[in-house]
């Protein structure tokens, strides 16, 4: 009875004993992230997973890689990532490791004090050269008849093929390289009351690819309509002028004879009323008083024609 | 009539040597783009050329003399000089420098594939004067002792982008 009694106890504290070791072990204790993928897109490349989840704990993570060179020649040895060892987030920009085209192994592991994950291996390697190439994003406006097309800055890496044409039947195509975006370039000087369009596309040497064309933009420029209108214009300000200046210039004339040449004022005896007038008539010569005589209005006109 | 013969059948040969000396000549591979070395070498130029503790020795000694046509054999041997025998010591590099001596040989092997299928079309033969060059370098390298001799050669690199700008763009002008 005391003997079993010894055992299990012996048992019960052996079982107490062994427990705390198994959390001390920093191997593997901690699960491994998952579902490791790429995703790149205009030479961008970003290496995502799954989260390591441990409740109110802040899990980071490590991120290394090997080139194909490493791979063939120097198997054990793994880099860590530029931006990403170690990091909180569940994705990596991994776009500066990635500086070849060639194949990529990348891995990641969790780890949460002095606990660490085994190391999580992408499934396939990456090579640069399967990144998805978008058609670029493009402004095309005018600067009076030049065309002037701005394209998306990309990057270093990355050519333009533009290509413009006049929207009419049997026009030539042109073509120019934009070695880099971001810059506006003029493409043409463009004809009056014409249709112009253009399309870009992305090369990069390094994967010597191709985007897809963007969709076309088109611009027109005014025709002949508003020179029209502006000789229109002129010429009916031209008449005006004709008419005005003279009309102008006359009554300056009338203003300036009435201001210097004041009007005469007639004086009471010249000035003609309804009822008879009294004439009085002087001779100079003659020394005789005057005689007052009285007028009927028939002989004072004539006296006066 | 003898001497017409005669004349044609020495037209012919010159022909026929010319176009065997025009084959030779004939550019493969037709480029080698370099830019990726360049960028990468520029970062770790200053600490590479500083860790070289033997200043008086070169080990690419002799790589102005190549001719025209021993360029490609000679392209050949010291890629492959450089990704077999320098690359592969990162032991006691920094963790930058690691990073872009990486980025240069994985930038290598692109170039290897560039100038196999010269190889293939017999458009890349090594004369003696080529094989005698090449093993000059290799007899400089062993030289010295491994980690040296590595740090030696990485930091010569610019000797040999600059041999390449000379034999594949100089007509064109380098980025």
């Amino acid at each position: 009875m005391i003997l079993e009694e010894i055992s299990t106890s012996l048992i019960i504290w052996f079982l107490y004993a062994l427990i705390p070791s198994l959390f001390t072990d920093g191997v593997a204790v901690l699960p491994a992230p998952q579902d490791l993928s790429v995703h790149s897109t205009n030479m961008k490349h970003l290496l995502t997973w799954s989260p390591v989840i441990v409740p109110e704990e802040t899990i980071h993570y490590s991120v290394e890689y090997q080139g194909e060179y490493e791979s063939l020649y120097l198997s054990h040895l793994w880099i860590p990532s530029h931006w990403c060892s170690p990091t909180k987030s569940t994705e990596c920009d991994i776009t500066d490791d990635i500086t070849a085209t060639v194949w990529y192994n990348l891995r990641v592991r969790a780890t949460l004090g002095s606990q660490t994950s085994a190391w999580s291996t992408l499934e396939h390697p990456f090579n640069r050269n399967s990144t998805i190439l978008t058609p670029p994003k493009i402004e095309v406006t005018k600067d009076g008849f030049h065309m002037v097309i701005l394209l998306e800055d990309l990057g270093p890496q990355f050519e333009f093929y533009v290509a413009y044409w006049k929207s009419e039947p049997g026009t030539k195509e042109h073509v120019k390289v934009v070695k880099s975006g971001g810059i506006p370039v003029h493409l043409e000087t463009m004809e009056p009351a014409a249709r112009y369009c253009v399309k870009a596309q992305t090369f990069v040497k390094t994967i010597e690819r191709h985007s897809a064309f963007s969709q076309a933009e088109c611009i027109e420029v005014q025709g002949e309509a508003l020179p029209l209108a502006l000789a229109l214009f002129g010429f009916v300000g031209f008449m005006l002028l004709l008419v005005v200046v003279p009309l102008s210039i006359w009554k300056m004339g009338q203003v300036l004879r009435y201001s210097c040449c004041p009007s005469v004022v007639l004086p009471d005896t010249l000035k003609i009323t309804n009822s008879p007038q009294k004439l009085i008539s002087c001779r100079r010569e003659e020394v005789e008083p005057c005689a007052m005589s009285v007028l009927s209005s028939e002989e004072f006109l004539r006296a006066w024609i | 009539m003898k001497m017409q013969v005669v004349s044609l059948c020495l037209l012919g040969t010159m022909l026929f040597l010319c176009s065997v000396h025009a084959r030779s000549l004939k550019r493969c591979p037709p480029s080698m783009d370099m830019n990726p070395v360049k960028e990468s070498f520029q970062e770790i130029k200053g600490a590479i050329q500083a860790n070289d503790t033997f200043k008086n020795v070169t080990i690419l000694s002799n790589l102005h003399s190549i001719k025209p046509v021993d360029v490609c054999c000679m392209t050949r041997e010291l890629l492959e000089f450089y990704m077999k025998r320098v690359f592969k010591h990162r032991e006691e590099l920094s963790l930058q420098i690691s990073r872009e001596v990486s980025s240069i040989s994985n930038s290598f092997l692109p170039l290897q594939r560039t100038v196999q299928p010269c190889k293939k079309q017999s458009l890349c033969p090594c004369s003696e004067e080529a094989i005698s060059a090449t093993r000059t370098i290799i007899n400089n390298y062993d030289q010295l002792e491994v980690r040296s001799a590595a740090i030696k050669s990485l930091g010569e690199l610019d000797v040999f982008i600059a041999w390449i700008d000379k034999n594949y763009h100089s007509e064109t002008s380098t980025a």
